[in-house]
């Protein structure tokens, strides 16, 4: 493999694997759906810090 | 984790992504600082705040073998504050002011507080304030010494507001108001009893905070009004001195008031919540 060929293939390599990271750490891309209640009701989503 | 029904608890150790969190649309209420609230619908947000979290519950601590006594004694020391839109952090304005201090007289960082206990324990900071039990994990670990409590330097302390989406009040006010009732009532219900203090220190430690019930024992009881559980409905006067504070220490504009990102009506009169009949087991 030639030289050029091994830098674009590590730049797309490292380009598709930070996208994946970032989606999957800041964007949740890979967290299970919300769950929805018995009745179909949507879900309620409630944040926080576990402080007082 | 997962909640009772529909309601899901989603636990963040930082308030930045809790917030991106909320502001993209993927959290339906959240527990979020007062002044970053505030803010949020200074900067046209559709935010309100709706109930508050509990009251006081944020100590100072400095390590024990410190040389800080009072709080003039912090002068040229480095202080770690959960978030620059945080009451812990305008409580220390507040309390240089009535001291003839400024808080250009210390060096403040901001730290996520869970990192805030080894943060003291290596020495990198001389004092941190947060809300708790991270604060009583410095003291019941050895290291740690309460330099103050909020209900000494700023009684009835408001930190975390339940605040949600202003849409959400419009097209789910069903489920706000079942939030908003259930914490009301269980925190009546754990300020009625000491026992039911304990219990809820167990199953909150081991369900939902993943934390050692014996430090949220401790944190619920040593001193018991530590932290409060009752008077949470929204008053104006408390959070009219928030905003006056936030403007005086260049956090907040002015450009929002209480009728903007306030709704008080989920709980109009606070004597009528009644508390809970759970008991614990024998």
């Amino acid at each position: 493999m030639s030289h050029r060929r091994s830098v674009i293939l590590g730049m797309v390599t490292w380009v598709a694997a930070i996208s994946l990271l970032h989606g999957s750490m800041n964007l949740r891309w890979f967290d299970p759906p919300a769950k929805w209640g018995p009745n179909g009701a949507p879900p309620f989503r409630v944040g926080f810090l576990p402080v007082t | 984790m997962t909640g009772d029904g529909t309601m899901e608890p989603v636990r963040f150790n930082g308030w930045p992504e809790l917030k991106e969190t909320f502001l993209a649309n993927n959290l339906e209420a959240t527990f979020i600082l007062a002044p970053l609230a505030i803010s949020l619908r200074e900067q046209g947000v559709p935010i309100k705040i709706v109930y508050l979290g509990h009251r006081d519950g944020t100590t100072m601590m400095v390590r024990k073998d410190s040389t800080v006594f009072r709080i003039e004694d912090l002068r040229g020391r480095t202080v770690a504050v959960p978030n620059r839109f945080s009451n812990q952090r305008l409580i220390l304005f507040k309390a240089f002011k009535e001291r003839g201090m400024s808080i250009q007289d210390v060096k403040l960082v901001e730290m996520p507080p869970p990192d805030m206990p080894a943060a003291l324990y290596s020495r990198s900071v001389d004092a941190v304030i947060s809300g708790e039990p991270f604060m009583a994990q410095t003291e019941m670990d050895g290291y740690g010494r309460v330099l103050f409590m909020t209900k000494d330097v700023w009684p009835e302390f408001i930190s975390c507001v339940l605040a949600v989406p202003e849409d959400l009040i419009r097209t789910r006010r069903a489920d706000v108001q079942r939030l908003v009732d259930g914490i009301a009532r269980s925190g009546k219900w754990l300020d009625r009893d000491m026992a039911h203090r304990m219990q809820a220190a167990d199953f909150s430690g081991k369900q939902y905070y993943h934390q050692d019930p014996k430090l949220l024992r401790f944190v619920l009881s040593k001193p018991p009004d530590r932290v409060k559980y009752t008077n949470l409905s929204l008053v104006r006067k408390d959070f009219e001195e928030i905003e006056a504070l936030g403007r005086e220490a260049g956090i907040l504009n002015g450009s929002a008031h209480f009728k903007d990102y306030a709704d008080t009506s989920f709980v109009r009169d606070e004597t009528a919540v009644r508390p809970f009949d759970w008991e614990g087991p024998p």
